[in-house]
This record gives structure tokens, sequence and C-alpha cells, in this order.
């Protein structure tokens, strides 16, 4: 027995309708692979008497980037890339996300004058949510680390059951079950492009419980329920998903 | 001519056709590699045809495929029609030829399907997919096979690479007892009592006015222009 067996049905609430992102709700989103080493997209002039074309390497990221070494060569005018900069280039793939941080909720209204000036502040946060293995994406997550997860033994992720959109409403998608990652959270204005929002969000006990993890994730202390349960969760911890157990 | 690799090449032909998919060389060529490297996924790196597989302008290529394909025509159990869509003419441009390879009748498509050797499912999963959009068929195959993720033009693709599919199955669990059941209730009311505290606490804190102060010295991130990019890979010996 899981979370995800334990609420059942119950994991998720749907929406009447898509507004302003609201906590918990699910949706889809370009997400970077950040890999442990990225990649710099080194740009230099084609022609040094001319600003009209560039050509562009794209190599690894070495300690020597991001410093003013002498290589960089002449700047180019619409591409000016500061002493210290570099053009980082990266793969990116649309994933589902769930909204794990609202920061005009929690901070309140900012007022009229907030939203004339600027939107900084409006960002929200989004926890993107990876594939559990299957024939489609055999580098998902496995089945231990995935059991491991439903038993909420990781404070990083936080598993997200299946939901299957069954009304005929605008926006409405399914999702196949995965993995809610703290360590890839990224923080979007409320409507970018590419951001496409859901008509379902966590009922609010999961998110409740999301969010016990992502501040037990940020070194808060722990919610004591949150331990208690985590502790009847890893109590139930299928044998086969124990340490120890897969060799 | 072994006799499992023309089972499988008609096999791949008439699901292509129970697809509407149009079996041209280049996708007849890309669904044999699939065929090859789930082969190799299951049986340690061996593929089914050892054909000598490399990769050139349009992915995976082995010249015994075309063979093959030249032999059913010869040999009578393929014949070739020159596809007249221009679409698919575009899309094929491997072959530098419009044909598609069909067997000789319904009857014999029926049969190869029936014929079909085993443990091939997921090549049949992937021509419902991608049978009709070659161009998709190139990125599956470039971006999802083992072999393809290291490979130098026009040098044998390696297929010990190719690990067998690892699907994230459910592992089942004891039941909770009707004393865990009622321990979580009770946890989770006490937790939201917890929960909407914190969330009021959080929203009576006193953060910073938004003024003229705070929107003036924000600090400004220059945004990235747009342009082209040509990156250009060079090969080994450059």
């Amino acid at each position: 027995m899981s979370l995800l067996d334990y609420f059942g049905n119950d994991y998720f609430q749907p929406l009447d309708r898509i507004g302003r992102p609201e906590l918990g709700q699910m949706g889809w989103a370009p997400t970077p692979n950040l890999q442990p080493q990225p990649f710099v997209i080194e740009a230099e002039r084609v022609d040094p008497a001319s600003h009209s074309e560039a050509r562009a390497k794209w190599v690894p990221l070495t300690d020597q980037h991001f410093t003013r070494r002498a290589t960089k060569g002449l700047p180019i005018l619409n591409l000016y890339v500061g002493e210290t900069e570099e053009l980082l280039g990266f793969k990116a793939k649309k994933r589902p996300v769930v909204v794990v941080g609202d920061a005009a909720g929690l901070l309140g209204s900012l007022g009229p004058e907030a939203a004339k000036r600027h939107h900084e502040e409006d960002r929200i946060v989004l926890a993107p949510v990876y594939d559990l293995a299957s024939e489609d994406d055999p580098y998902g997550f496995g089945s231990v680390v995935a059991t491991r997860v439903r038993h909420l033994l990781y404070r990083q992720y936080f598993p997200i059951a299946a939901w299957q959109e069954t009304r005929s409403i605008r926006g409405g998608s399914s999702f196949r079950e995965g993995i809610a990652r703290f360590d890839r959270l990224q923080f979007l204005l409320p409507n970018p492009p590419g951001l496409e929002l859901a008509p379902v969000k966590l009922a609010p006990d999961v998110l409740m419980l999301m969010h016990g993890m992502l501040w037990a994730y940020f070194h808060a202390e722990p919610i004591d329920e949150l331990r208690d349960m985590q502790e009847v969760l890893a109590d139930m911890l299928p044998d086969a998903a124990k340490p120890g157990s897969t060799g | 001519m072994d006799e499992k690799i023309e089972i499988l090449l008609k096999a791949i032909i008439a699901w292509m056709r129970s697809e509407t998919a149009a079996p041209t060389r280049t996708r007849i060529v890309k669904f044999m590699y699939l065929a090859d490297l789930q082969h190799a996924r299951y049986h340690d790196g061996k593929t089914l045809t050892g054909w000598r597989w490399y990769t050139d302008s349009f992915g995976p290529f082995a010249t015994e495929a075309l063979r093959q394909l030249d032999q059913g025509v010869t040999e009578g159990w393929l014949r070739t029609t020159v596809l007249e869509r221009e679409e698919e003419s575009e899309v094929d441009r491997q072959s530098g030829r419009t044909f598609i390879y069909d067997l000789q009748d319904f009857a014999t498509v029926e049969r190869a399907k029936d014929e079909a050797p085993l443990g091939f499912g997921a090549v049949r999963n992937w021509i419902k997919r991608y049978g009709s959009d070659t161009n998709a068929l190139l990125r599956f195959v470039y971006g999802n096979t083992e072999p393809m993720e290291n490979a130098v033009e026009g040098v044998a693709l390696d297929f010990t690479t190719a690990r067998p599919i690892s699907v994230a199955r459910p592992i089942p669990g004891r039941k909770l007892t009707k004393q865990e059941r009622q321990k979580l209730n009770d946890l989770l009311t006490r937790m939201r009592t917890k929960y909407q505290a914190i969330q009021v606490a959080n929203k009576a804190m006193h953060w910073g006015p938004y003024d003229d102060a705070y929107y003036e010295g924000l600090p400004r991130e220059t945004e990235t222009p747009a342009g082209s990019v040509v990156l250009r890979f060079p090969k080994k010996n450059d």
C-alpha cells in the first residue's frame, strides 16, 4: 500500500476551467535536460570586419568559460555576449508539470501598481513530472525507485498518480503516473509561451503532503505528522523495494 | 538467403500495409534496423540478420538490406510500384528512386502477418506510430536507439550497447490494516490544521513594499536576440 493506493481516485480534483495557475494544478511545460556538463555556444564573426554573420561552436562548458579569456574574439553587435557571459545550449522536452509555488498567492495581492509595472514577482514555481520507465521511454524511473517514491522515501521526489480525463472540456489532458522532481524546479511567468495548463489539480490533502515534502527538501523542519506518515508508509514498503533487495 | 530474415521482411511490409503506410525503401530499412535492435536487446547484442549496419546521411543503413529487397523482386515474392505522390518521393530521398515494395497480393499479406516471428511486437507498434511519417521515424531512430547514441558516419553500429527495455511495473505490497488506515487519517487531519496555520503565518509576514525604489532597483537582464546559427560537426579526422 503506497500513497497512491491510500488516496485512490481522490488524488486529483477536477477544475471547471483554466484560469490563473493554481497551486497543485497540472499542465505541460518545456523542461530543460540538465546535463552535468552543460554546453556553451561560442560565437565568432564570420568576417572580422562585419557584424552580419556569426558562426558558432557548441562545446562542453569548461572552467575557461565565464572568464575574461583572450580567445573570445571581437564583439558581435546583435549578439553581444559580455566578457563574463556565455550562451548556454541544452535540449528540452515538454513534460507534465505541477504548480508547487504561486508567489502572488502566498504574498497576497500585489496591488494594481504591481500589475502595471512588472511581473517578475508573479512567477509560478513548477515541478516537472518525469515518466516511469516504459516501452516508449525506457529511460524513465525504474520499478524500485518508483515504489520507494510512492512511499515518500526521497525528499526531492513526490509521486504523481495517473489522471484520466473523462470530461469533454477545453484543455483536458490525461497524465500517466510519474514523479515530480523538486531538483528540477522551474520559475516561470504564469502564461509564458509553451506552458499549457490542464483543468485538474492535486487534491488539497495531496498538495499539503507535497508541500510538506518540498519544505523538507528546502531544509525546513518536517511537520511531525508528515514524518509519522512517512514512517507508516516506509513500514509498508514491499520487500522487493527495500535497500539491498535488488542485488 | 536466411529464411528468418525473409519472414521478418515480409511481416514488416505486411504490417505497414495494414497501417496503410507506404513501404518505401527507407522505411523498410529502418524498420528492419529496429527489428534487429529489438532482437539485440534480448539476445546479448546479437542481431537477427547479422547485417553490417552503419550510419549514412539518413541514419542506419545496411547494403545487405537492399540486396534482400532486390532478391525479393528477382525471386518474385516482392513487386515494386513507382510511388507517384510527390511528398512520398520527397521523403524517400535515400533510395533516389521512388519505389514501394509490396507483397504479391492480399492473401500473401495476411499469410505474412500470420507467420510473423514472435518478439517483434514493439516493431509493430513503431510501424503503427511512425509507418506513415518518415521524418518522425528517422527522428525516433536517431534519438531513441542505443547504437545511434555515439554513432560515427560510415562506421559500423555497435549493437552490444542494446539493453533490454525495463518497464517500471508496480511492486505489490501488503494492504493497510484498519488501524494503519485510521492512523493515516488522523495524521492527515492533524496535518491540515498545521498546514493552514503555516499558510496564515506566511501571509501575515511583513515583506517590503513594491514601490518605485523596488522597481528601479531591480537588476536588468539583457535578452538573447534571435538569429541563425550554423553548427558544423567535424568528421573524426578533421
